[in-house]
Formats: C-alpha cells, sequence, structure tokens
C-alpha cells in the first residue's frame, strides 16, 4: 500500500505524471534513506549521501522511461538498495585496488585466530552485543572532523589488514578523492579508529 | 595474515578485520527488516543532514525535465494532497469518518492501478 499513489503515477504515458509519481517517491523515501546510509556509510559526508538518494531517483525514473520497472510490488526494497549501491560507488569512485570476488567478510575469521581481539569478539557475539560496538564505532567516524581521517575509513572498508600498506592507503584515498594524506595520518587514523574500535568492545564487556 | 606477525601486530590485525567488516557494504539487496526500520522512523536525522537533503532536493533534475534550481515541478502540488495518506496514524487511530475515506481513497487507487495495468496489457 505504502507506494501504491505512486506506482499509479509510474504507469502513466504522460511523462509529467511519471516524474510526478517519482517526485512522490523521494518525497517519501528521501529521509528515510538519509537515516539509512548516514549509519551504514558514517564515511561519506552528508552532501555525497544527499546526492547518492537523488541518484536513486534519477534511476528510478530511467526504469520507468524504459519500461523495466517492476511496478506489481512496494518499491521500498530496491529504493534501498540502489541507495546503498550509489552509495558504495562515491565511496569507491576512481578506486584502483579493490579486489575482485574477494569476499571480505568470509576472511575476518582468519583474522582473530589466536588474539585476544578474537576472544573478546566472540564474547561480545555471546552476549549479543557485537552490533552495538559496530553501531557505536560508525557513528564514531561519522562525527570526525578530518577530512582525511573518514577518508582513510572509506578505504578500510574495502579491505582487510594485509591488503594494502599504509602508502597504498594514503594512494588510494589520493586518488579516490583528491585528498592528499601521509603515511604516517593514515597510521595515525588507523591508530585512533582501533583504540575507538577496542574501547567500545572493552567497556561492553565490563 | 603473515605467520612471523608478533602478538601484538595479529591483535592489531584483529581489530584492523573488524574495523573493515564493521565498515564494510556488499552489494546484496537490503533485507526487509532493514528497511521498515528507516520506514518507521527509527533514526534521528543531523541538522546538517536536513540541509543537505533541502538542497539536493531542490536539483533533482529527471531526464527530460527542464527545471531551474529552485522549483519543483507543478506536479509535485499534486502530490503534496495524496501524500496525505502516508500521514503518521494518531495514538487514538483517526476518526471513523477519517478511516473511511482513507479506506475509499486506497479502494479508488488500488482500481486504477489494475486499469491502467490492463490497458498496457501483460
Amino acid at each position: 500500500m505504502l507506494d501504491l499513489e505512486a506506482r499509479c503515477f509510474l504507469i502513466e504515458n504522460d511523462d509529467n505524471k511519471r516524474q510526478a509519481g517519482v517526485r512522490m517517491l523521494f518525497n517519501r523515501y528521501q529521509r528515510p534513506l538519509m537515516g539509512f546510509l548516514g549509519d551504514r556509510f558514517p564515511d561519506l559526508n552528508d552532501d555525497e549521501r544527499a546526492s547518492a538518494i537523488n541518484d536513486v531517483f534519477v534511476e528510478i525514473h530511467k526504469k520507468v522511461v524504459a519500461g523495466t520497472l517492476i511496478t506489481n510490488d512496494e518499491l521500498s526494497g530496491l529504493i534501498f538498495t540502489i541507495a546503498k549501491r550509489r552509495a558504495i560507488d562515491s565511496r569507491r569512485k576512481n578506486a584502483r585496488r579493490i579486489p575482485s570476488g574477494v569476499k571480505l567478510l568470509e576472511e575476518v575469521g582468519d583474522y582473530l585466530k589466536d588474539t585476544e581481539t578474537g576472544s573478546d569478539w566472540r564474547l561480545a557475539a555471546i552476549l549479543d552485543k557485537t552490533q552495538d560496538v559496530g553501531d557505536e564505532f560508525r557513528q564514531f567516524v561519522k562525527t570526525l572532523k578530518a577530512a582525511q581521517q573518514s577518508r582513510v575509513a572509506s578505504v578500510m572498508a574495502d579491505a582487510l589488514p594485509d591488503w594494502l600498506t599504509d602508502r597504498e592507503i594514503a594512494d588510494e584515498v589520493k586518488t579516490r578523492f583528491g585528498i592528499h594524506i601521509s603515511q604516517l595520518e593514515v597510521k595515525g587514523a588507523k591508530q585512533a579508529f582501533m583504540k575507538k574500535f577496542r574501547d567500545a568492545i572493552k567497556r561492553r564487556l565490563k | 595474515m603473515n605467520s612471523t606477525d608478533s602478538k601484538l601486530d595479529r591483535d592489531n590485525k584483529a581489530l584492523e578485520a573488524l574495523i573493515a567488516a564493521s565498515l564494510h557494504q556488499d552489494q546484496n539487496p537490503v533485507e526487509p527488516p532493514v528497511v521498515a526500520k528507516y520506514m518507521k522512523g527509527d533514526f534521528v536525522l543531523t541538522p546538517q543532514e536536513e540541509e543537505a537533503l533541502r538542497k539536493y532536493s531542490r536539483s533533482l533534475l529527471l531526464s527530460g525535465e527542464a527545471q531551474t534550481t529552485d522549483s519543483l515541478p507543478a506536479a509535485n502540488t499534486q502530490c503534496d494532497a495524496v501524500m496525505a495518506l502516508h500521514r503518521n496514524k494518531p495514538k487514538g487511530g483517526f476518526s471513523t469518518q477519517t478511516e473511511e475515506e482513507l479506506d475509499r481513497k486506497r479502494r479508488e487507487l488500488r482500481e486504477r492501478l489494475r486499469q491502467n495495468r490492463e490497458k498496457k496489457g501483460p
């Protein structure tokens, strides 16, 4: 029911009406999408996330015009998924070092084996606190004032520790975002992230 | 992971790996419960985020539109009337009269959708 009115417009032949339908969707979804992207992509700034949201509705309109939008069902899942993918594009723009075909999440476990952090993480999982730790950390990244640090986070989002050296992270930040950052600054940002993450875990185990 | 790493190195790498995992996003579709959370309004936007939305909503340009950056097309006025259907339900629910009116509007829209689909064919 939620998108029914908009979908009525989207299947009209008159493009003015279709555009009105897309704008109805835009008005309805823009704030939830901003909330979603803010939680999932804290490294992107407000303008980048708002721009990604605009791109969603430009894409929806293109699908309508091309006749490829399936209007039988609610559009919310599609809209959120396009938003996520546009935000990933924004994070990875001009990226040169994203390994293709590698499943980052599947390899994280290897790094946790036989480490204190791994033990703490397992305990946090038993206490059902890992989600809270992740949320707190992303909130921390979202409030970073220095753009350089946010951009280091953007690169780290697609790289496990042995995949990129600090120098390669600095190069990647320069390539993707045009921001010059030294290896020392990369190291400093990573240390700040690690301290925050470690503290967030430890606090939940007390 | 490098097998010659010291204990401290390995621990730092474990933290880095968790950081990467917490920031990483894959291309998979967003799950319905996640969508539902945000559609229920379970989030808070900062004033800066609200401002960015205002700024960018003025510049949303759909293909084929000749639009100035400061004005939305007239079609939007039409949207606003229908958007009343999306208003949050008050705690005690709507009045019977309003509920009836909403039901009538929903039926009308469903019928319109059905007719439009039939017109278009399979």
